[in-house]
């Protein structure tokens, strides 16, 4: 068996290793990345209710995709995956690929 | 006049061994110059920069990014062979940003040569193995006496007494599937591991219509890797079996 | 790296889908822990057979009717994602701890 490093097929191998791995940096070194909220459902806050998610910041994200679906319905923006860059700890910025499949 | 010196940044794709500048052309993300800043042996492969990281919500965009980064590793590595990669969006700032670098590099010289004494003359693998559910499980039922049993039970019972030996079913395939999985991954990590200078456990992650077992990042001696593949060849011409073999990577999980 | 649970569905890219595939998922694991104590007290011994009778066959009307309303509403995809998110997060926790100790276990043969 050959290894395979064929571009289409291992898009998601340089993705984990790009992303995930590499040397550490001392922080102060580099440059820092504001964290940025997340996008998505906590599950927990989706159980409590309505209002816990109004407290937990929630309608704004839904707010957002609403109007996100608005906007593709509208044809301007097509967002099928999210790269969402979450924030930085011990010298590495971690970043989400989000799949919606 | 106070003129207030801005801040740069230089961008960090690898680290490698070399004393001469080298300098590989306008193949950086965002098509940037790719050149080496040097410090005492040793050598880190930059392109010039805001001191601001590269972020955008196009998701296109930074696929492109990703790529290019590996892209001048790949190449970085036909040059000088050992290389030590950075993730993504690394960036050394200050005022006089290659001064920063080689500073750093003095500083981590230690740790630096570590690491390339460490992947000298190997190559990283990522080797993923999956089974079909369906194909196992069917094994396990043909097998597994106490199924077997299960099944004529089944064609007896009345239907809310049988939904409950369904479920008992599904137990016992689960558990069966469990303990063969356990045992499989130990057996098929032992073999693999023989093959390897240094072999990493990583997430399994989900596929379609397959399970994967196990998920692994082996660092292994170039003249090694046809006998690591002979040995996946074997795992994938078991029933139900599948292996997927990829790379050589630049050694992104092997660095300390 | 965190799991994130994606409420947006391929075929029918609406909030209301993701919704309602979130919702199902919740369904779902209930329906597994009724099941499950179902199958316990069965075991337990502590109920009749003619209660078991009667807990099997509502089992398996409610499994039936998650499954029409998945088929009815094009639900399985956005429900199964909600899911694999939820196993996601459980299962980082147990790779964290229980597979750490396992490797080492390995390693030293």
């Amino acid at each position: 068996m050959q290894p395979t490093r064929e571009k289409n097929a291992t898009l998601a191998d340089v993705l984990d290793r790009a992303l995930n791995k590499g040397l550490l940096i001392n922080a102060d070194l580099i440059i820092s990345v504001a964290d940025i909220p997340l996008i998505g459902v906590n599950l927990k806050a989706a159980i409590a209710g309505m209002e816990t998610m109004l407290e937990y910041g929630m309608m704004q994200d839904w707010d957002e995709a609403l109007r996100a679906i608005a906007r593709k319905k509208r044809g301007i923006i097509d967002e099928k995956e999210k790269i969402t860059v979450l924030g930085e700890k011990n010298g590495r910025r971690t970043v989400s690929l989000l799949r919606s499949k | 006049m106070d003129v207030k010196t801005k801040e740069q940044g230089r961008y960090l794709y690898c680290v490698a061994e070399g004393n001469e500048q080298t300098r590989f052309g306008r193949i950086g993300i965002e098509s940037n110059e790719v050149y080496t800043i040097l410090s005492n042996g040793l050598c880190a492969v930059v392109h010039n920069c805001k001191a601001e990281a590269y972020y955008s919500k196009d998701e296109e965009k930074v696929k492109e990014w990703i790529k290019a980064h590996q892209n001048v590793i790949d190449k970085a590595q036909e040059r000088f062979e050992t290389v030590i990669p950075l993730s993504f969006d690394v960036i050394i700032k200050g005022k006089n940003a290659s001064k920063e670098v080689a500073n750093w590099l003095q500083a981590e010289k230690e740790r630096l040569e570590r690491n390339l004494e460490k992947v000298k003359g190997k190559q990283e693998f990522g080797v993923q193995i999956s089974w079909d559910n369906k194909v196992i499980e069917k094994k396990l039922s043909e097998e597994k006496k106490e199924i077997k049993n299960l099944v004529k039970e089944i064609k007896k019972a009345p239907r809310g007494k049988a939904y409950f030996i369904k479920q008992k079913i599904k137990k016992e395939l689960k558990g069966g599937m469990e303990k063969l999985a356990d045992q499989k991954f130990k057996r098929f990590y032992l073999e693999i591991k023989k093959h390897c200078h240094d072999i990493k456990v990583e997430k399994n992650k989900r596929i379609e219509e397959k399970q994967m077992l196990m998920n692994l990042s082996c660092l292994t001696e170039k003249n090694k890797v046809q006998s690591l593949g002979r040995e996946l060849d074997k795992i994938n011409k078991l029933s139900g079996f599948s292996v997927r073999f990829t790379g050589p990577w630049p050694p992104y999980s092997f660095i300390t | 790296m965190v799991t994130k649970i994606d409420l947006k569905n391929d075929d029918k890219e609406s909030l209301k889908n993701g919704v309602m595939g979130l919702v199902l998922a919740i369904v779902e694991v209930i329906r597994d822990a009724l099941r499950l104590q179902a199958v316990r007290r069965i075991e337990a011994g502590s109920l009749t057979e003619e209660e078991e009778e009667r807990l099997g066959k509502a089992l398996e009307d409610f499994d039936n009717a998650i499954e029409k309303m998945k088929e009815e509403h094009g639900l399985n995809e956005a429900t199964q994602n909600v899911r694999n998110g939820l196993d996601d997060l459980a299962n980082d926790l147990v790779n964290k701890f229980i597979n750490e100790e396992q490797i080492k276990a390995l390693n030293k043969k």
